[in-house]
C-alpha cells in the first residue's frame, strides 16, 4: 500500500514539475521575461519623465519630432505640474539586450509614445508593468495622450 | 505514562520478593497511587515469573532519530505545500484566463520540489530498510511523534478542506476552479494520511 502512494507521490509531483516547466518556459525564457520587465519599467519611467519636460509647443518641424528636447527649451520648473516637483533627472535606462536607446517620437502637440521591442511573444500582457502598454507584435509602446480641459498628459 | 524511578524500583523489588501482581498493584492503590500508574508501574515488567523480573522494551530518544525524522517530516511539509500551491497556479492558468501568470510563484515551488521531493523519497526509502533489518527502532519515541504530528496536520487540513467545500458549496462559489482546487488539498493530504497511518499500524504490529 505504502509503496503504491509513494509511486502515486512520485507521478504527482513529477508531473507537476514537468507541467509547470512547460507552461513557465525553462531559464532562457525566463531571462527573456526580466529583459522585457525590464524594459516596461523603463518606459514607465521615460513616459513619466516626458509629460514632465516636453514643451509645451514642439517644433514639429522636420529632424525635430524624433529627438529629445534641447535642455534650453524645457519649461521653467516652477510651470511644472506638482507630480513633476519630485522627478529626477533624465531616466537613463536602454535595451537591457542590445544596450540601444528606446524609440521617442512625439506625435504632434499632444501626443508622444516611446518604445521597445520586447522578447517574450506568449507573455500575457496583463502583468501590471505591461497593462498600459500598445503592442504590434514585439513592438511594445507607452502612448500619451493630452486633452482638455486641463491638458494634463495621460496614457493612451 | 511515564513511570516514577521510586515506583518502578519498588515494583521491581515486590516482584523480585516473589509477591503477586494483583498484592502489588493493592498495595500501590492504598498508599494512594492511582491505578493507572499502578498499571503502567507493572506493565513495565514482563508477565514472565522469571527472577529478576524482565523489563518490557521501552520508547527510545535519540538525536540520530530527531535528525532523521525532523528532517523527513520537514521536507514532506515544505514539500506537500508548495506542491498544492504549484497545482493551484496551475488551475488558476488553466481556468481563469484573466489571472496573472504567476511565474516567479511556479518557478520556485519548483524548486523546492526538486529539492524536497528527493530528500523526502531517499529517507523515506533508508528508513524503511533499517527497519526492516531491525525492528527495535519502531520504538523510536521520536519517530512516534513525528508520524501522529504527520497525521494531525493532514487530518486538520482535509477537515478544513471539507468545511471550506461545504461553505463554498453554501455560499454559491462552489466553480470548477474552486472544486479543483479542493481536490489538489485532499488528494495531498489524503495521500499523507494514509500513508502515516499504515506506518503506525505497521509498527504496532511490529
Amino acid at each position: 500500500m505504502n509503496r503504491l502512494l509513494l509511486a502515486a507521490f512520485l507521478v504527482l509531483v513529477g508531473g507537476g514539475i514537468m507541467t509547470a516547466l512547460l507552461v513557465v518556459g525553462g531559464p532562457g525564457f525566463a531571462r527573456m521575461e526580466h529583459n522585457d520587465s525590464e524594459r516596461a519599467r523603463h518606459l514607465h519611467a521615460y513616459g513619466r519623465y516626458y509629460q514632465c519636460h516636453l514643451p509645451i509647443h514642439p517644433d514639429n518641424g522636420e529632424g525635430a519630432a524624433n529627438t529629445l528636447p534641447d535642455p534650453k527649451t524645457l519649461p521653467d520648473p516652477k510651470t511644472l505640474p506638482d507630480h513633476c516637483a519630485r522627478q529626477g533627472g533624465r531616466p537613463d535606462g536602454k535595451d537591457p539586450v542590445t544596450g540601444q536607446d528606446y524609440r521617442f517620437a512625439r506625435l504632434d502637440a499632444d501626443h508622444f509614445e516611446i518604445c521597445a521591442t520586447f522578447q517574450t511573444k506568449t507573455r500575457s500582457r496583463q502583468e501590471y508593468q505591461f497593462e498600459d502598454l500598445a503592442f504590434d507584435g514585439a513592438e511594445g509602446c507607452l502612448r500619451y495622450v493630452r486633452a482638455a480641459p486641463d491638458m494634463a498628459w495621460v496614457i493612451q | 505514562m511515564a513511570v516514577s524511578k521510586d515506583l518502578s524500583r519498588f515494583t521491581r523489588d515486590a516482584l523480585m520478593a516473589g509477591r503477586s501482581r494483583d498484592e502489588i498493584s493493592q498495595a500501590l492503590t492504598s498508599s494512594g497511587w492511582a491505578a493507572s500508574e499502578a498499571e503502567d508501574a507493572l506493565n513495565a515488567w514482563a508477565d514472565t515469573g522469571f527472577v529478576p523480573p524482565v523489563p518490557r522494551p521501552q520508547f527510545t530518544v535519540s538525536a540520530r532519530d530527531f535528525f532523521i525524522y525532523a528532517l523527513m517530516f520537514g521536507a514532506l511539509l515544505f514539500g506537500a505545500l508548495h506542491l498544492v500551491q504549484l497545482f493551484h497556479a496551475l488551475i488558476d492558468l488553466w481556468l481563469d484566463q484573466s489571472s496573472y501568470r504567476q511565474t516567479g510563484r511556479m518557478r520556485w515551488a519548483i524548486a523546492v520540489l526538486i529539492v524536497t521531493a528527493p530528500v523526502f523519497l531517499s529517507l523515506t526509502l533508508r528508513e524503511r530498510d533499517t527497519l526492516a533489518s531491525d525492528p527495535a527502532l519502531y520504538r523510536s519515541a521520536v519517530r512516534r511523534w513525528m508520524t501522529y504530528l504527520a497525521l494531525l496536520s493532514a487530518s486538520a487540513v482535509l477537515l478544513g478542506a471539507l468545511i471550506t467545500v461545504i461553505y463554498s458549496f453554501l455560499n454559491g462559489d462552489f466553480t470548477l476552479q474552486f472544486c479543483l482546487k479542493a481536490l489538489v488539498v485532499g488528494l495531498v493530504a489524503g495521500m499523507i494520511f494514509l500513508f502515516y497511518l499504515n506506518d503506525i499500524r505497521k509498527g504496532d504490529a511490529s
